[in-house]
């Protein structure tokens, strides 16, 4: 199939074609003949669902249906360039292009471009009639912002990139695209800035994408797995963005996007830990108060993970750590519960993990009734009964709310996942478990890289000026290099000096 | 035969983590956190008697409001048992057989030592307490006066339960400062030392507390735990009390008060009283040796408001604020004198340190001769006392309210 070239008679693609595409109810075939080439006869092959029926009645059928007269009297359909003449003044499409390739025109045609062959000819003309029905663009959703734009990335690539275009005028933008996936043969642009991006960064990001051989890529998240660093990891090593000013926030800094088609999420790399800590708000809002968000954040992470774990290693293993009125009230709250704390804990983290499961994917009207019966079942009805004391129920609570805290769903999820292994290891050890815990995790975090960045940094390795825009984040007006990240060709972003201030006296 | 290898291998490094884990586990509802502790040793018995008060957490951590007035009754905040053992360890551990719960002692604020077991020695107490890892260094030690039992179920404050009181009594010492800095890490310090002898506040019940309800119209207040006053030992023996005046007088010499009280009656103004509050005291104590005879200067300075007149005067701000800093630098003399009156000629013993303050600042003339006489040396001492309170304020100076 790969190299069939094109017969000479209609009637020989269109049966070739018929038999590659086949005759699938949305596959038409459109018979008409050309008044100029003496009633030659031509078919307009498309699939219905996916052009737009007035582009092609108004530049193709329009045009040569009524093309009765050749300039510069040309007149005869045998000849070999008859299509570079329809090309040039029979068709009115903007985008097209000529291929002798059967495959081609097979492939264009399942994009949803329309193919003109015509009888005698062996050249077919690929005409752009794309027009898929899909999304407009709208909010984001998982990644909603008070401030700043409110347009998010949809399921077409076009658009995408037209999302980032509109930000960034830079000469320098690149998009480059392939086509991953043996069937699906869906299309992925890497897009970065020419100027900017590491030669070798980008170098490994398309070797990477390359490397994906496989059925189809259906969702961002398939390229995400199959270009990770440390694929075992439970820790996302790819960032990936429903915002396009988030986009180009990265590709300002000299990071590589990755647009998939038919995903509403593009892929950021090289990414940090960090970076799935912050959010594009930060950068909307005052620095003071970025900087408080970001410590409630790593405030909510420390809790998302340890709490359960704490309470656990408090009341079981070191009850002297506590302040005698908190011990009092602890054990009162625990008096008669008939479980150790870790089995205590365990449950209700496993029945608020099957709760946040089961009002995930359902319908709206019903996941109310799920929170009802939640919060009655668990909150009410375990404490009255003295299954659960009132106090874990907070514990678990406060878990839940700082998971959610965490700007990233992907590293919220992890969390979810990580301190199941610390509970344990502090119930069998207490406090010394705990610890040896987090410095297991902490100890992977390091180990880390997402594509040759390590995974921490800027803080380890530390760097000074990649530290402004991580723990705190420090005015605009102090940003003057980039991050060192994504190690860019052109390190400084800004003029020294653009602190403003009121006009000096003199 | 590889494979299942490396999973029995994996097996048994699991059990080796699961197996050793947990072994020091205990839920916290199944710990009697002790919140007070009695020692008593009968006078010629050697026979230690512990009266513990242990939290009991269900009606303590609740909110309703309990009296702790003691007993062991299902409601009470607090359950009391006492056991008798030959020694601490034995009276301790036997308490297990009626507390149905594991004695922990990470939140035991207070330990009161009974009258006859302070004059036979309280080392073993000491000892036992300090060598318990869960105990805390700064637990207060107090001397009762009588039996300790007794004060162990008493009220004590308004805290339930009625033991974490006394973290409060004693936070608020510098207030008053009519009892002594007595935390169990000073006085395990202060035995070690070559010449230290503790003081050591004291406990008694006087009626003060208002009875909760049954009151018959004769007892309408009942005994509660006051802490003032304290008790000085030699060594590790108790040899006398110390009045609260007598530990006023300690607290200004040892820096260890701020906002107190200090009342004073002018001569001048028909003995109108008036009271001084003080603020920034400091004390300095300096020593020299001459001939061979340590001399001790204190010098005692900071400032003080005029919290109180008790009748109007017609004299200037001025002249007015130099007559009551006379009158009180006077009343602090007066109370430091005395208190080293007591300690010197009637107790003879440095309990305030002062062989430690003679060394540091005299090193090499301590080693000559002094070291070995300073317990003979010690009540001849000449002590001068010097205070210099500055009155601050301006307000409230010269026209008080007046019944015209």
């Amino acid at each position: 199939m790969a190299n069939v070239l094109i017969k000479e008679t209609l009637s020989a693609n269109e049966s070739l074609l018929k038999n590659e595409i086949g005759e699938s109810f949305d596959t038409i075939y459109r018979h008409f003949s050309i008044p100029a080439f003496d009633r030659a006869e031509a078919v307009i092959v498309y699939i219905s669902g996916m052009i737009d029926a007035r582009v092609i009645d108004e530049t193709i059928l329009e045009p040569l249906m009524r093309l009765d007269e050749l300039p510069q009297g040309e007149s005869h359909v045998k000849d070999s360039d008859c299509i570079k003449v329809l090309a040039d003044c029979g068709v009115f499409t903007a985008a097209l292009k000529e291929t002798r390739m059967l495959d081609k025109v097979c492939s264009a045609v399942l994009e949803g471009d329309t193919a003109l062959i015509v009888d005698q000819c062996s050249t077919a003309l690929i005409l752009t009639t794309r027009k898929y029905e899909g999304r407009t663009v709208s909010e984001p959703i998982t990644e909603t912002e008070i401030k700043g734009p409110h347009d998010g990335f949809i399921e077409n690539i076009q658009t995408n990139a037209a999302l980032i275009r509109r930000r960034i005028r830079d000469h320098g933008l690149r998009f480059d695209s392939m086509k991953i996936g043996e069937r699906t043969k869906t299309m992925v642009a890497v897009s970065y800035i020419d100027s900017l991006v590491d030669e070798s960064l980008l170098k490994e990001v398309k070797t990477r994408l390359g490397r994906i051989v496989t059925d189809g890529i259906v969702s961002a998240d398939y390229i995400e797995e199959l270009i990770s660093d440390s694929p075992l990891s439970l820790f996302p090593l790819v960032g990936s963005s429903e915002r396009p000013d988030r986009i180009c926030a990265a590709l300002l800094e000299g990071r590589v996007a990755i647009l998939i088609d038919n995903a509403p999420f593009v892929i950021i790399v090289p990414f940090s830990f960090w970076s799935f800590l912050h959010s594009s708000g930060d950068y909307y809002e005052s620095f003071y108060f970025a900087t408080f968000i970001r410590y409630i954040r790593f405030f909510a992470v420390f809790l998302c993970i340890s709490a359960s774990s704490i309470y656990v290693l408090l009341t079981s293993f070191h009850q002297e750590m506590l302040p005698t009125a908190l011990a009092l009230k602890i054990a009162a709250a625990r008096n008669g519960v008939p479980f150790p704390a870790v089995i205590e804990a365990f449950v209700m983290e496993i029945v608020l993990e099957i709760m946040k499961e089961a009002g995930l994917r359902l319908p709206k009207s019903i996941g109310q009734a799920v929170s009802i019966v939640g919060t009655l079942v668990i909150g009410q009805a375990a404490v009255t009964a003295g299954l659960v004391s009132p106090l874990l129920v907070i514990v678990i609570a406060v878990a839940a709310i700082s998971s959610f805290a965490i700007p990233t769903f992907s590293l919220s999820n992890t969390f979810r996942l990580i301190r199941f292994p610390v509970l344990f290891s502090t119930a069998f050890f207490g406090l010394l478990g705990y610890l040896a815990a987090i410095a297991a995790i902490f100890l992977h975090l390091m180990s880390l890289r997402s594509f040759g960045a390590p995974y921490l940094s800027p803080v380890i390795p530390f760097d000074r000026s990649g530290n402004k825009d991580v723990l705190i984040r420090v005015p605009w007006w102090k940003m003057n290099r980039r991050p060192e990240l994504a190690r860019p060709k052109d390190k400084v972003r800004q003029a020294p000096k653009i602190k403003p201030g009121p006009p000096s006296e003199e | 035969m590889g494979k299942i290898k490396a999973y029995l291998l994996a097996f048994i490094v699991l059990d080796m983590v699961i197996l050793s884990g947990c072994w020091d586990m205990r839920e916290i509802n199944e710990l009697g956190l002790v919140t007070a502790v009695g020692i008593d040793k009968a006078d010629g018995s050697n026979r230690y008697a512990v009266t513990v008060q242990i939290a009991n957490p269900t009606s303590a951590g609740s909110s309703e409001n309990s009296s702790g007035s003691g007993g062991a009754s299902g409601g009470s905040p607090v359950w009391i048992g006492t056991e008798e053992g030959s020694t601490l360890f034995d009276a301790i551990r036997k308490l297990v057989a009626i507390s149905s719960r594991r004695i922990i002692w990470a939140h035991n604020n207070v330990v009161v030592i009974g009258e006859s077991l302070a004059k036979e020695g309280i080392i073993p107490v000491v000892d036992y307490f300090t060598h318990n890892p869960e105990l805390r260094m700064k637990t207060i030690v107090v001397v009762a006066k009588g039996n300790a039992k007794d004060y162990i179920p008493a009220k004590i404050g308004m805290e339930t339960p009625s033991g974490l009181s006394f973290i409060m009594l004693e936070s608020y010492r510098y207030l008053t400062a009519e009892s002594v800095e007595s935390q169990m890490l000073l006085i395990s310090s202060t035995l070690k030392n070559d010449y230290g002898n503790p003081i050591i506040s004291e406990v008694s019940l006087p009626k003060r507390a208002m009875q909760p309800a049954s009151g018959k119209g004769g007892e309408q207040f009942a005994q509660t735990l006051e802490l003032s006053g304290a008790a000085v030992f030699k060594k590790d023996r108790m040899i006398g009390w110390l009045t609260r005046e007598e530990c006023r007088g300690i607290s200004w010499m040892l820096n260890k008060t701020q906002n107190t009280v200090v009342t004073v009656f002018d001569p001048a103004h028909d003995n109108r009283g008036v009271a001084v509050e003080t603020s920034g005291v400091k004390a300095k104590i300096r020593s020299k040796i001459v001939d061979g005879m340590p001399e001790f200067t204190i010098s005692i300075s900071g400032s003080g408001d005029i919290a109180e007149e008790d009748a109007s005067t017609n004299s200037g701000i001025s002249e007015m604020k130099s007559d009551i800093a006379r009158l009180v630098n006077k009343k602090i003399e007066e109370d430091v004198k005395n208190s080293l009156e007591t300690i010197q000629k009637k107790y003879m013993v440095d309990c305030l340190g002062f062989a430690a303050i003679c060394h540091t600042q005299n090193n090499e003339k301590w080693h000559e001769g002094i070291k070995d006489r300073w317990q003979e040396i010690f009540p001849k001492i000449p002590v001068s006392v010097s205070a210099d309170i500055k009155i601050k304020t301006s307000t409230l100076n010269q026209e008080p309210m007046k019944i015209r």
